[in-house]
């Protein structure tokens, strides 16, 4: 079941609608301080979500390919791409073609009993903006969302920190979540994230063509 | 000459046109670009047979000069883009620093490749800028923020002229510390009356000589101190986790040893109605006894502590300075343990005396091994969320 707008407010207060406590719904900088004023981000079915400070640019000449295999880097030294900080007021030009990891200015705590959808706005569909491919949140998540920004319309895009970017839905699960997801490592961030691989034994034993005992490959 | 005139512009250029440059960083730079401007117009204005060669000699030197002094600051600004560098606090920590010293202080947060804490209360010539620098394998240790609170302090003690106001004590008390201990003095100064201590010139110059050194033992006290007020525990907490155990070779007489600092916080911090952690000092080696000289500086510094720990205070109350609030702290450690970030009722330094209860609970998130492994990293991330959304605040609560 997708929450509502008063679903949403009443989530953020650690609430249910009809008024019983439950595990609160973070989302931080959202309401003012001591006051239910949202400046209107809590619309219809979502919350919208505003872009923040860090960008991750791929580092093109240093990596031939990537294998969906390999494992991701671990700490920012091994961050395969360039980051950088743009504070409030500055910008970041996103050219048609172009592809930049980004976050959420808000940190999300999701509680054990909701998932979340991040879909793109309009306004920058429209302009050829796609901000979300990979788009679950899922329960117990915390910490800033990463954004796959991409340019595929015609012109380039002016990115601010602190525009709505992005909108989270909210889906009410049957139960509560019993555990974090696997890579639970991806949780807490405040930066653009990659994602480790989990290793997936499953895949590791296609890779080898079914040889998965003396680990050849056979070939035909 | 002007030819390294020109290089030094061409890589002030360079750094500028870098991508994302702080606009405090940018003033900074083109500010020194600016005096690297004003020397080369000055070359191309002396005339080659009408200029006075010395006169020409003369400005080169003072070229070389600014070189050897602004190139290491250069290196320093183009540090500051790295993305090592805690950005989210610049907006929050400038803010404080203009309530604490005055609201034309600019700040620049960047990296040294020192251990030590590479921290200027002003770029000569280009005033005004407070640069603060972490070792580069720190840069990005959010928790070692309240460190800017001892820099703060420099251009206090320069611009509330607290060395002039000291001078006379610090003089007075030297002279009694060493009519105090006359038979070593006079041993070691080859003295024989004590009226001698105000006439011979081996005394008068000795005298000359401690004094300077206090006097520099006194402004960073009153630094530490104005630190420890403005950031409270947790300054203890950043001093320690750069300075413990200290180290024995240490032997500038320009600095207290880091255990006497230590010491002298813990004593401060009940008159200033904050806290050092429990057994502070004795994180620090205990220096051995020391010659004569550097141990009538640390007496004369001792007698003078009361009164450096009254400048601070009523410098502080003064401005407006208040020591971290309990309850404010209190509320941030508990957000940041629910791995929320801080309420923006939180100020600044509650936050970071907040992340130091955290990082200092070795219980924290004990059942929960995914956090726990990354518990550094992950205090880190949210204490400088929290700071974030003081700035988030600030810019929505100062549009029209």
């Amino acid at each position: 079941m997708m929450l509502s707008d008063r679903g949403i407010r009443a989530r953020l207060d650690g609430q249910h609608e009809d008024g019983t406590n439950c595990q609160r719904l973070v989302i931080e900088p959202l309401r003012r301080p001591n006051s239910s004023d949202d400046g209107g981000a809590i619309q219809g079915c979502a919350v919208d979500l505003r872009l923040g400070t860090w960008f991750e640019i791929p580092r093109l000449h240093t990596r031939a390919a990537y294998e969906l295999d390999e494992p991701g880097p671990r700490s920012p030294g091994e961050r395969p791409g360039k980051t950088v900080y743009v504070p409030f007021g500055g910008c970041f030009f996103l050219h048609p073609g172009n592809f930049v990891m980004a976050v959420t200015l808000e940190w999300l705590g999701m509680p054990a009993d909701l998932s979340g959808t991040v879909t793109g706005k309009s306004k920058w569909g429209r302009r050829g903006l796609n901000v979300a491919t990979a788009t679950l949140v899922h329960p117990n998540f915390v910490g800033c969302l990463t954004l796959e920004l991409a340019n595929i319309g015609e012109h380039p895009i002016t990115l601010k920190p602190g525009v709505t970017v992005c909108q989270l839905s909210l889906q009410q699960l049957s139960s509560a979540a019993l555990e974090p997801v696997k890579g639970s490592f991806l949780m807490g961030h405040r930066r653009p994230v990659h994602a480790d691989v989990v290793l997936d034994t499953r895949a590791a034993a296609l890779s080898k063509g079914g040889s998965i005992e003396d680990g050849v490959t056979e070939t035909f | 000459m002007l030819e390294k005139v020109d290089r030094v512009i061409d890589r002030i250029d360079a750094v500028r046109r870098g991508s994302l440059l702080q606009a405090d960083t940018a003033d900074a730079l083109a500010a020194i670009a600016e005096h690297f401007q004003e020397h080369r117009s000055q070359l191309h204005a002396f005339n080659v047979n009408a200029t006075d060669a010395a006169v020409v000699e003369n400005h080169c030197e003072l070229i070389l000069l600014s070189l050897f002094h602004f190139l290491p600051h250069i290196g320093f600004l183009h540090r500051a883009r790295h993305p090592s560098n805690p950005f989210e606090v610049h907006g929050p920590l400038k803010r404080l620093a203009q309530l604490a010293i005055d609201s034309d202080v600019r700040l620049i947060i960047s990296s040294e490749w020192e251990f030590s804490p590479y921290t200027h209360p002003s770029m000569g010539g280009i005033p005004n800028f407070i640069l603060l620098g972490l070792p580069a394998s720190e840069a990005d240790n959010a928790l070692l923020i309240p460190i800017a609170g001892h820099e703060f302090g420099h251009p206090v003690w320069v611009r509330q002229q607290l060395a002039k106001r000291f001078a006379r004590a610090i003089e007075a008390g030297i002279f009694n510390q060493m009519r105090g201990r006359w038979k070593e003095v006079s041993a070691a100064l080859g003295l024989t009356d004590e009226a001698e201590l105000r006439q011979d010139q081996r005394a008068i110059s000795a005298r000359a000589q401690l004094g300077g050194f206090v006097r520099a033992q006194c402004e960073e006290i009153f630094c530490d101190l104005f630190g420890l007020f403005v950031f409270g525990e947790s300054y203890c907490h950043a001093f320690a986790h750069l300075l413990a155990p200290g180290l024995a070779a240490d032997k500038t007489f320009s600095y207290p040893t880091a255990r006497r600092r230590a010491e002298i916080l813990e004593v401060a911090a009940p008159v200033f109605g904050t806290a050092a952690p429990a057994a502070f000092s004795q994180r620090f080696r205990a220096s051995p006894p020391g010659d004569l000289f550097p141990e009538l500086m640390s007496a004369t510094v001792s007698d003078l502590l009361p009164q450096l720990i009254d400048a601070v205070a009523s410098y502080a109350s003064n401005r407006g300075l208040t020591v971290p609030g309990t309850v404010g702290r209190v509320e941030a450690k508990l957000s940041l343990e629910r791995i929320t970030p801080a309420p923006a009722s939180s100020s600044l330094p509650e936050i970071m005396c907040a992340g130091w209860d955290l990082w200092t609970n070795d219980q924290l998130w004990a059942s929960t091994p995914y956090l726990r492994n990354e518990r550094g990293r992950l205090i880190n991330d949210l204490v400088l969320k929290s700071v974030q959304g003081q700035d988030y605040w600030h810019f929505i609560d100062a549009a029209p």
